[in-house]
């Protein structure tokens, strides 16, 4: 991997945006995977100057990296190049890209009914899980990767032998399942269930020793009064309680062992696509439609900080090394192809925690990014998108060694 | 007796009442008239005589009963004039009473000879005693009238439309509108843009700012409104229904509003199309016809002279110019040009410039028309006219005619510029030809300087142009009268690929602009004086490009019709370097505030001209102190924030070691969460990997390039 700083000169659209969010000045740009060259008007201009005089060439050459210099206004953008690796082991949107608890495997679902793992070293596929009969739209891995939950559009939830693929239990459902999360001590799950014909939202707490969570005589916990699809889970590791991320953009507390709302918190005026943990279990990060993503404070359902951006978000993941965040979004599906994919803002977007600008970006899809996610030891990040295609990068060491000041 | 005495006395006092009162209405006091000697009083009586006997019958003034002392003054007994002689001087005292019979008379000779030209130098002042008596009740001492005290009294509602100006940076202004979102900002040389006002659906359609700045017009259905003042309050609006245009003098008195209403729709007596305001009082001053249908109005359709006082527009063969304090055309009648084609004011003088074609058996004309005088300065014939562009210096030197020619053939064309130079005596024109086929375009005046510069091409394909620069202070040719000037070229920058030119608002500096879509908005700033390109740069698609008034800043504009992914505007400053550029998802247009003109006396220029070194200093210092204060604040921010979420991570670690317990609990007590275990790849599934072939996705890419629409191998265009 070789790591380029050079001089280059971004469009105007970069550079706004650059200034527009503080990175000016100490701004710097990641650029995965592209080295950037001089403008091609420069290029052109000194062919030409080559008929006439080669003096002119020279200065002409000279002077225009001069002016490109100085139009940078102080920002240095660092090219780092570095080999992304593109996992293609679906053929439809991503929906959730995952890592297990150590970060050495990588799950990912998407609309194509099935889910992979791959190695996140490598980039090499290990299986696929087949069975589902719909869109996957969320999964869950046990701590110790054994086992691996999912939900389908198909109306069921299943477990899976993670080291097999073999389809250990199915739920069947009266509608489209959307979040699966495990209960800290995998011996329970929730499950939300989308609003379909005369279902209404509801999300069940259900254990996972019984055959069919509807059918089963235990009564599984219902907790309903949503007004729209919830679309993520999280369980707090105490098993107090566990989070639901809505459509509504709110997000709700409901105590575990009794299924009470704790708390309920309008987070976003929109959609609410991704909710995912920071560090510690503190707080949690929404990603929604409003094109902003919250940390929020996870006792006091207080927003902490704001991470904005130009176009919707749809994925936004917290790094457990730095104090970073990735943002990750574009476009809605189906505006895309009235715009190009340098307006779509379909760049992973990296932004400081604490002061909440931007300091990088990460190109490559050329759709919106539905799902990204920071491996563990935070030196990686997978990103799922709209077209199919997940992208594993990892970091450049000029990536950990910069003062983010 | 005494009760009868006492009646008596009643009816006189009665009827001298009566007497008095009639009287009183039916003398009329005639002033304003020439002082003559003894000699020559009675001719003056008989010239007024004569002019007031034709409104009605006169009675005499002095009745024998009259105690006046003067009236026994032999000479000025009456038939209906007094005219009162001084003893001392013996000369009449400039004034005469007039009684007329029957007050009604003297009501209307009061209208009809107040203002009578006497003779060459007197014109009758008409009164009646009423007035008389009203301008004696007038005490010495002034007092204050209650009105004025109240308003002295009350806060001032006036807005202060000239308060940015007293910004302690000397910042500049501009406006941009996108989607419903009309917002004005500050731009400062160090400073990011800040925005000082934003308004959701301001204005229906557009915005115009006032010449001088002070005010933003906004367009609507009801009329056109101005606001104004560091809060933005609406200062004054003119209702006219559907408007479409509008056009302030170049002081900021008035104000021109058109809604195009055409003239068989129009009401000839009360017309609605045109409408000039008074932007102080918001009256509506007058109201014009438009055009009639079928021919699309051509704004502006009057246009003012440079000091508000006249305003002209042109119709077929006349040219009407009318003056404001009388809301009429100057003498009443508009100036007959037959044929005439186009004039306009000069920016600094009275003086007016418009060519009329060749006919039959007279050449085209330039003509220099001085009003209100409608003096003939000066005009210049020219043959096989196609046609002429007239062109002023800003500061009102020059004038420039690009006049555009026939050849004797009458089939090719070539061009010529007459320049006009207005400060000698007598006008003096200079003519530069070109050569067949040549065309010129983009002629422009350096402001405050003599030069000038324009765009030649020589007619071969490709949009190549010359630049062309000249001076009109060129060296006097050898052997002239020494004092003469002449136009010199200066410098020449061969075939660029370039549509327009803009001279900075100081001179001196020249930037060539390629707004074309074919030439991608190509920018380069070009130093007159030392001629020498100062630099380049680029924006995509621009298709406007505007100095700011100081000359300190150039922007470029993408409106969204041209382009919707490129959408915004840039800020350059004066020698070519981005300082800031904004994207708008519909983005319409960029406006600078403009300023009024300097204050400033010429001494204190060249005061400040010669210390400009102090001045630079300070403002230098100024700038660097400005910066490093937002360097350490934005540092002490960072700072502030970077401590804060440090504590949050530090409650977060505290929380999250209480929690252990729990947490084991919570796992069954099967997982300790802080056993660090180093995995192998796969090894949490029970994977043991031997062999791998990695199939890496090698990239090799070729990109799209979505500017340009052209297929670039990725390699190929590394340096």
């Amino acid at each position: 991997m070789t790591t380029l700083a050079r001089l280059g000169r971004p469009s105007g659209d970069e550079l706004g945006r650059a200034q527009a969010t503080g990175a000016a000045g100490k701004g710097w740009v990641l650029w995965f995977g592209e080295l950037r060259r001089l403008p091609r008007e420069l290029k052109t201009k000194a062919k030409r100057g080559k008929h006439t005089n080669t003096h002119t060439y020279t200065q002409r050459v000279v002077r225009t990296i001069r002016a490109n210099a100085v139009a940078l206004s102080g920002i240095v953008y660092l090219f780092i190049a570095m080999r992304p690796m593109i996992l293609k082991g679906h053929e439809r949107p991503l929906t959730m890209v995952k890592f297990n608890r150590e970060g050495d495997l990588l799950f990912t679902a998407a609309k194509d009914k099935v889910c992979n793992v791959f190695f996140s070293s490598t980039g090499e596929r290990i299986g696929t899980y087949v069975g589902h009969n719909g869109s996957i739209w969320g999964m869950d891995i046990n701590w110790d990767s054994t086992r691996l939950l999912t939900g389908s559009a198909d109306a069921t939830a299943k477990l899976w032998d993670a080291a097999s693929g073999t389809c250990l239990q199915t739920w069947e459902y009266q509608a489209p399942i959307r979040a699966v999360a495990f209960g800290p001590d995998e011996q329970v799950m929730s499950v939300s269930q989308v609003k379909y014909k005369q279902e209404e939202v509801k999300v069940q707490v259900s254990r996972i020793s019984e055959p069919n969570a509807v059918a089963g005589g235990a009564s599984p916990m219902e907790i309903t009064g949503f007004k729209e699809n919830v679309v993520r889970i999280l369980w707090y590791p105490t098993g107090e309680f566990f989070l639901a991320a809505s459509e509504d953009g709110s997000v709700s507390k409901y105590d575990a062992e009794t299924g009470s709302l704790i708390h309920r918190a309008q987070l976003h005026t929109e959609k609410i696509h991704d909710m995912q943990w920071g560090n510690m279990y503190a707080h949690f990060i929404t990603a929604s439609t409003d094109m902003t993503a919250k940390l929020v404070d996870v006792r006091s359902m207080e927003v902490l900080k704001v991470y904005k951006k130009e176009t919707p978000v749809y994925s936004a993941s917290i790094s457990p090394l730095l104090p970073h965040v990735l943002l990750g979004g574009g476009q809605a599906a189906d505006q895309v192809t009235t715009t190009s994919a340098a307006r779509g803002g379909f760049e992973a977007i990296l932004y400081h925690v604490a002061y909440q600008t931007e300091l990088g970006r990460v190109r490559g899809h050329f759709g919106p990014i539905n799902t990204l996610s920071f491996s563990p030891n935070g030196k990686q990040f997978a990103s799922g998108a709209e077209e199919g295609y997940v992208r594993l990068h990892t970091f450049d060491p000029e990536y950990f060694n910069r003062a983010y000041e | 007796m005494e009760e009868d005495g006492r009646v008596g006395e009643e009816e006189r006092e009665s009827q001298r009442e009566a007497f008095l009162r009639d009287a009183e209405s039916s003398l009329l006091v005639v002033d304003n008239l020439p002082r003559v000697g003894l000699d020559k009083v009675d001719k003056l009586r008989g010239v007024l005589l004569k002019i007031f006997k034709e409104i009605g019958q006169l009675a005499p003034v002095v009745t024998s009963t009259s105690a006046d002392g003067q009236a026994q003054t032999p000479g000025a007994s009456d038939g209906g004039v007094f005219l009162p002689v001084d003893a001392a001087t013996q000369q009449s005292k400039g004034f005469a009473i007039v009684r007329y019979k029957k007050p009604s008379h003297a009501e209307m000779a009061l209208k009809a000879t107040n203002g009578y030209q006497l003779d060459k130098n007197h014109q009758l002042v008409t009164c009646s005693l009423a007035d008389v008596r009203r301008v004696q009740a007038v005490t010495d001492d002034f007092r204050e009238p209650d009105e004025v005290a109240r308003l002295k009294q009350a806060p001032a509602t006036v807005v202060d439309t000239s308060a940015w100006l007293m910004d302690v940076r000397g910042r500049e202004q501009f406006c941009i509108r996108h989607g419903d979102e009309t917002e004005i900002y500050w731009q400062d040389s160090v400073l990011r843009a800040e925005r000082d006002y934003a308004r959701t659906h301001w204005t229906d359609s557009k915005v115009l700012w006032s010449p001088r700045g002070s005010y933003l017009t906004t367009f609507h259905a009801q009329g056109i409104a101005l606001w104004g003042g560091s809060a933005w309050e609406k200062v004054v609006r003119f209702p006219h229904k559907n408007v479409k245009f509008a056009l302030f003098s170049p002081n900021e008195k008035y104000v021109i509003t058109s809604n195009a209403l055409e003239v068989e729709r129009d009401n000839p007596k009360d017309p609605q199309s045109i409408k000039v305001w008074e932007v102080a009082t918001g009256r509506c001053l007058r109201g014009f016809l438009g055009e009639p249908a079928g021919k699309k109005m051509e704004w502006p359709v009057f246009t003012w002279n440079h000091e508000d006082s006249m305003f002209a527009r042109m119709g077929p063969g006349v040219i009407s110019v009318y003056g404001v304090e009388t809301m009429s055309l100057l003498d009443k009648k508009s100036i007959k040009i037959p044929d005439v084609q186009r004039f306009t004011w000069s920016p600094t003088d009275n003086v007016m410039a418009y060519w009329t074609p060749e006919n039959s058996d007279a050449p085209a004309r330039v003509t220099l028309l001085e009003l209100p005088s409608k003096r003939e300065l000066r005009n210049n014939a020219l043959f096989s006219v196609d046609g002429i562009v007239m062109n002023w210096h800003p500061q009102g030197d020059y004038l420039c005619c690009l006049v555009n020619r026939m050849t004797k053939s009458k089939k090719g064309r070539f061009p010529t510029l007459e320049l006009f130079r207005m400060r000698p005596k007598g006008i003096p024109i200079e003519t530069m030809e070109f050569k067949e086929g040549e065309s010129i375009t983009n002629f422009g005046w350096e402001p405050r300087g003599h030069r000038f510069a324009f765009m030649l091409s020589d007619g071969s394909p490709g949009g190549r142009w010359d630049v062309q620069i000249h001076t009109m202070q060129g060296n006097p040719a050898p052997g002239a009268a020494a004092s003469v000037d002449m136009i010199k070229p200066v410098w020449t920058l061969e075939q660029k690929t370039i549509s327009h030119l803009f001279w900075s608002p100081q001179g001196s500096i020249l930037l060539l602009a390629g707004l074309t879509s074919t030439q991608n908005g190509s920018l380069e700033w070009v130093h007159v004086s030392d001629k020498e390109i100062i630099s380049s740069g680029e924006h995509f698609q621009a298709t406007d490009v505007k100095w700011d008034p100081s000359g300190r800043f150039v922007a470029s504009s993408v409106p969204f019709q041209r382009s919707s992914l490129e959408s915004g505007y840039m800020i350059w400053n004066c020698v070519g370097r981005e300082l800031h550029s904004a994207g708008h998802d519909v983005f319409y247009e960029f406006l600078w505030r403009p300023t009024p003109p300097s204050v400033l006396v010429k001494s204190q220029l060249n005061e400040m001209k010669k210390n400009i070194k102090s001045f630079r200093d300070r403002y230098e210092k100024e700038d660097q102190e400005l910066k490093e204060s937002r360097r350490s604040g934005k540092a002490a921010t960072r700072q502030r924030e970077r401590e804060e979420w440090q504590r949050i991570l530090q409650q977060a670690a505290e929380r999250f070691e209480l929690e252990r317990e729990m947490r084991m609990r919570a796992r069954g007590g099967k997982f300790d969460y802080d056993a660090t275990r180093i995995p192998q790849d796969g090894a949490s599934l029970g994977f043991r990997r031997i062999e791998t072939v990695i199939e890496h996705v090698v990239e090799l890419r070729e990109e799209v390039d979505m500017e340009r629409g052209k297929l670039v191998n990725s390699d190929d265009d590394r340096d």
